[in-house]
C-alpha cells in the first residue's frame, strides 16, 4: 500500500513538476530587475511652520537611509522641485497648493500642520499708517508666497493689486529693501517678520485677519502615495511628534539647529510659533474636511484678483487615510 | 514503521545515487558556484564603477559650482548661490556642502544651520583642515576616507576680482547607501539566476530521466530477460546509443542460444552414438560371451563340478554386466523414444524410480507423437527424467505422477509428487549442473517452467511444463 502511494505520488510529481519547473525558469528568466532604493525626498522650505520636519532630519528621526531632508529656501524653488519630481513631499500654504494643481502638479494633501495666525504680515515704513496709504505704493511681494496676503489686504479696504506697484523680491531681500526705502512696505512671513518688526515697522494687516487662513500644507506626489506609503506614515507621526515638542514652550532636543536656521534667537524662536497655530489630530482632520470648500472660496478670489486663472481641474487631491494611519 | 522509513531512506538513496541525480547535482552545484563567483565579481565591478562616478560627480559639481560661485559673488547674487547650493543638495549621495571664505566663515550651504557660522564648528572641519591649503595653491583637492564610504571634494574659487579673496567650496559625498544598492543589486541578481538555475536542474533531471535513465532501465530489463527462460530479448526503439547498445545485444544473445542449441544437440547426438555403440557392440558381444560361458558350464562334467560352477558364475556375471551396459545404453539413448515412442521411455524411468527409490509411480499419457519432433520429445523426455529423479532425491516422495498432454496449442507435462515442495538452492553447492542444463533444455523448446504447490491433507508439489507448439 506504501510503496503503491509512493508510485502514485512519484508519478504525480513527474507529470506536474516539470510544467511547474519551466513555470519557475520562465519567471526566473524575466524576474524584474531590482528597483533602486530611493529615499523619501522631503523639501519642506525653510519656514518655521517645516521646521518639524527639519528637526526630525537633524535628530535622525527620520533616518536618513530612508528620507533625504532638501533644504530649499525659496518656496518658487520648493514649488518647482516638487513639480519637477526632484522631490516627492513639500511643505506648501493653500494658495500655494492651488496654485501648484493649477501648473498642472498632481498632488495629495496629506495633512494640515498648522494655520499662521499673524506669522504672515504686510509690513510697512513707519509714515505708511493705514492700508489705504499704499496707493501707489510700491510694495514687495514673493509672489509665490505673499500675493494672497496682499490681495485680502487691499480687499479689505476696497483697493485692488492695481492700486499699488507690486514689486517681486524674495523673503531675504524684503529687510534691506525696506531699509533701504526701495520699497513702503513688504509681505513678509516668519522669520522674517520678526527680524522687520524689531527696526520700527508698523504691521498694516497679517495673516490673522483673513476670512480664508494662510494654512501650511504637507502634500505628497501621487507616486509617492502610491509607493512610500510606510515612509509617509512614518513621517507624518514624526511631525506630530516633533511639533509636540517644538510648541511645548520648552527648550527642546536640535533647537539650537533650529535658531541657527532661522537665524533667530530664543526669543524671537518663540515669537515666531506663538504666530502659528499647529493643528492637533482632530483640528486637522476637521480642516482637511472643510479644505475644498475653502479651496473653491480662495480659488474664485484668487482667479477674480489673477493670481490664478482656471479653476484647478481634478477632483482627487486630499487623502486623509495617512493621517488616520499615522495617528489612530 | 522503522523498516518502512529505512525502505524510503533507501529509496531516495538510490534516486540520489542515479546518474541523472548525479549529472543534475554537479550541473546545480557548478552552477551555483559560478553564480557566487560572478556574484563577487558583479560586487566588484558595479562598486568600482559607482565610486568612478561618485567621483565624477563630486569634480563636476565641485568646479561647476566653484566657477558659478564666483560669478554669482562678483555678481553680488547671494540668493542665487544659496539656490545653487540647496540645488547641490538633491543628489542622493551629498551628505554636506559648504561654501567659506578664506576666514573660514560659511557663505553659503546644504543646511541652512551652518550659514554665517565657523567652519570649523561644522561637520566640515577636519576636511576643511586637513585641506586648508587648497586656498594657497589654488588647486582643488580630492580624498576618499580609508573605507572608501566618503568623498571629500574642495574646490577653490576667487570671491571678487582680488586675488586675496579666496574662498572654497567643500562638498562631502556619503557613498554608504550606493555602495549598499550595489550589494543588493548584486544578491538581487545572483538569486534571480539561482531560481534559474534550480528550475534548469529540475528540467534537466527530468530530461534525464526520460532520455537516459528510463531507457538504461530498460536496457538492464532486457539484460535480465535474456539471462532467464524467457525467450529472446526485445530492442529499444529508436536510433541513439542505448538503443543500438539493445540491437547488438540482442544479436549476440541469439546467436549464443543458436550456438547453445547446437552443443546440447552435438552432445545428445553423441549420448545416442555412445548408447548405440554399447546398445550395439558391447551388449552384444557380453551377450555372447555369456551364452558361450554356458555352453561352457554344460560342455565341462569334472568330478566334483567346481569347473563347472565357475563357469555358471562367469555366465552369471556376464548377465549382469549386459543389464548394467545396457541400462548406460538406455540412459545414454533412450532407445525406447526411437523405438517404442515417449511413452515407453517414461514408463522405463517410472519403473527405474520405483526399483530405485521405492516410490510409487504413474503414468497419464497422451498420444503427442504427431505434435513433437523426435529430438523435441527427447528434450521433454529429459526434461522429465531430470524432474523426477530431482523429486526422489531431494523432496523424498511417495509417490509420483507424470501427465503429459495438450492444453490449447501447447504440450504440458506435469510431475506430481507428495514430497517437499521444491526449494531453489544457489548454484554455489553444485547442485546446480542439472537444473542448468534442463533450462538450456527449456530454452531449446521455448517452454516455461512453472512449480506450485497444492494444499490439501497432504501437499502435493507440482512443476508444469509448456511447450509452445508453434516451436516444437
Amino acid at each position: 500500500m506504501h510503496g503503491k502511494g509512493m508510485k502514485d505520488t512519484m508519478a504525480l510529481l513527474r507529470r506536474f513538476l516539470p510544467l511547474i519547473s519551466a513555470v519557475v525558469l520562465l519567471a526566473a528568466s524575466f524576474f524584474p530587475y531590482q528597483e533602486p532604493r530611493t529615499r523619501l525626498r522631503v523639501v519642506p522650505g525653510i519656514w518655521p511652520a517645516a521646521e518639524p520636519l527639519l528637526v526630525a532630519g537633524d535628530l535622525q528621526i527620520l533616518p536618513p537611509d530612508r528620507f533625504q531632508i532638501i533644504e530649499i529656501p525659496w518656496s518658487s524653488a520648493v514649488a518647482r522641485a516638487f513639480g519637477s519630481g526632484a522631490a516627492d513631499v513639500a511643505v506648501v500654504t493653500l494658495d500655494g497648493a492651488l496654485r501648484m494643481r493649477e501648473a498642472g502638479q498632481r498632488l495629495r494633501v496629506l495633512m494640515v500642520m498648522s494655520q499662521s495666525t499673524g506669522s504672515d504680515a504686510i509690513m510697512a515704513r513707519q509714515h505708511i499708517q493705514r492700508l489705504q496709504d499704499l496707493k501707489g505704493k510700491r510694495v514687495g511681494v514673493e509672489r509665490s508666497a505673499g500675493s494672497y496676503l496682499l490681495v485680502n489686504a487691499l480687499e479689505s479696504v476696497g483697493m485692488s493689486m492695481a492700486d499699488v506697484e507690486a514689486v517681486p523680491m524674495f523673503q531675504s531681500e524684503m529687510q534691506q529693501s525696506l531699509q533701504a526705502g526701495q520699497v513702503e512696505a513688504v509681505v513678509v512671513m516668519n522669520p522674517w517678520r520678526s527680524k522687520i518688526s524689531l527696526q520700527g515697522t508698523r504691521s498694516l494687516y497679517d495673516s490673522s485677519q483673513l476670512k480664508i487662513p494662510i494654512l501650511y500644507l504637507l502634500v505628497a506626489s501621487e507616486r509617492a502615495c502610491d509607493t512610500s506609503r510606510k515612509e509617509l506614515v512614518s513621517l507624518l507621526k514624526a511631525q506630530a511628534e516633533m511639533t509636540d515638542k517644538i510648541w511645548g514652550g520648552k527648550p527642546f532636543q536640535g533647537m539650537d539647529a533650529v535658531l541657527r536656521r532661522e537665524n533667530l534667537n530664543a526669543d524671537e524662536l518663540a515669537s515666531c510659533l506663538r504666530q502659528l497655530r499647529p493643528l492637533n489630530k482632530s483640528e486637522g482632520m476637521k480642516m482637511l474636511n472643510q479644505l475644498p470648500q475653502l479651496a473653491v472660496e480662495m480659488e474664485e478670489q484668487m482667479i477674480r484678483s489673477g493670481i490664478i486663472k482656471t479653476r484647478p481641474a481634478g477632483s482627487e487631491w486630499i487623502n486623509g487615510t495617512f493621517v488616520k494611519e499615522a495617528l489612530p | 514503521m522503522d523498516q518502512r522509513h529505512l525502505r524510503e531512506g533507501g529509496a531516495a538513496l538510490k534516486l540520489f545515487h542515479s546518474i541523472q541525480s548525479r549529472i543534475t547535482l554537479t550541473v546545480l552545484s557548478f552552477g551555483l558556484l559560478m553564480i557566487l563567483f560572478n556574484n563577487w565579481r558583479n560586487q566588484q565591478w558595479l562598486t568600482e564603477r559607482r565610486l568612478l562616478r561618485l567621483e565624477q560627480e563630486a569634480t563636476e559639481t565641485g568646479s561647476r559650482l566653484a566657477g558659478l560661485l564666483q560669478h554669482l559673488s562678483r555678481k553680488q547674487q547671494e540668493r542665487a548661490a544659496e539656490l545653487e547650493m540647496a540645488y547641490v543638495s538633491l543628489s542622493a549621495d551629498v551628505d554636506l556642502g559648504l561654501v567659506c571664505n578664506k576666514e573660514g566663515i560659511v557663505t553659503c550651504s546644504t543646511h541652512m544651520q551652518w550659514k554665517q557660522m565657523d567652519v570649523l564648528k561644522t561637520p566640515l572641519a577636519d576636511e576643511w583642515k586637513r585641506h586648508a591649503s587648497v586656498l594657497e595653491t589654488m588647486a582643488p583637492a580630492f580624498e576618499w576616507n580609508a573605507g572608501k564610504t566618503s568623498l571629500v571634494v574642495m574646490v577653490p574659487f576667487f570671491e571678487t576680482y582680488e586675488s586675496t579673496s579666496r574662498a572654497a567650496v567643500v562638498i562631502r559625498y556619503d557613498a554608504t547607501l550606493a555602495l549598499a544598492q550595489v550589494l543588493e543589486d548584486a544578491w538581487h541578481e545572483s538569486l534571480r539566476q539561482a531560481g534559474a538555475l534550480l528550475a534548469s536542474c529540475l528540467l534537466l533531471w527530468f530530461a534525464l530521466d526520460e532520455l537516459i535513465t528510463r531507457r538504461v532501465r530498460r536496457v538492464v530489463e532486457i539484460l535480465r530477460a535474456a539471462t532467464s527462460k524467457d525467450g529472446l530479448p526485445t530492442t529499444l526503439e529508436g536510433h541513439d546509443e542505448l538503443s543500438l547498445i539493445s540491437k547488438e545485444f540482442a544479436g549476440a544473445v541469439t546467436k549464443l542460444r543458436t550456438a547453445e542449441n547446437m552443443v546440447l544437440e552435438a552432445a545428445e547426438q553423441e549420448r545416442r552414438k555412445i548408447g548405440r555403440d554399447l546398445h550395439d557392440d558391447l551388449c552384444q558381444r557380453l551377450s555372447a560371451i555369456k551364452m558361450k560361458a554356458g555352453v561352457v558350464q554344460g560342455m565341462i562334467h569334472d568330478k566334483d563340478g567346481r569347473i563347472a560352477n565357475l563357469a555358471g558364475q562367469v555366465a552369471e556375471e556376464l548377465s549382469e554386466s549386459t543389464v548394467i551396459a545396457r541400462s548406460m545404453a538406455w540412459g545414454l539413448a533412450p532407445v525406447g523414444i526411437e523405438n517404442h515412442g515417449l511413452k515407453d521411455a517414461l514408463e522405463n524411468v517410472l519403473r527405474f524410480v520405483e526399483r530405485s527409490y521405492m516410490v510409487q509411480c504413474s503414468l497419464d499419457y497422451s498420444d503427442l507423437s504427431a505434435s513433437l519432433t523426435g529430438s523435441s520429445q527427447e528434450l521433454l523426455f529429459r526434461i522429465a527424467q531430470e524432474l523426477v529423479v530431482n523429486a526422489c532425491k531431494h523432496s523424498k516422495p511417495n509417490v509420483i505422477n507424470i501427465s503429459v498432454r495438450m492444453e490449447d496449442s501447447n504440450v504440458v507435462l506435469s510431475v506430481i509428487h507428495d514430497g517437499k515442495p521444491f526449494i531453489k538452492q544457489s548454484a554455489a553447492d553444485g547442485s546446480g549442473m542439472g537444473l542448468h542444463l534442463m533450462g538450456q533444455r527449456l530454452r531449446t523448446l521455448s517452454a516455461t517452467l512453472e512449480r506450485t504447490v497444492e494444499k490439501g491433507e497432504r501437499d502435493f508439489s507440482i512443476a508444469i511444463v509448456r511447450i509452445p507448439l508453434k516451436n516444437p
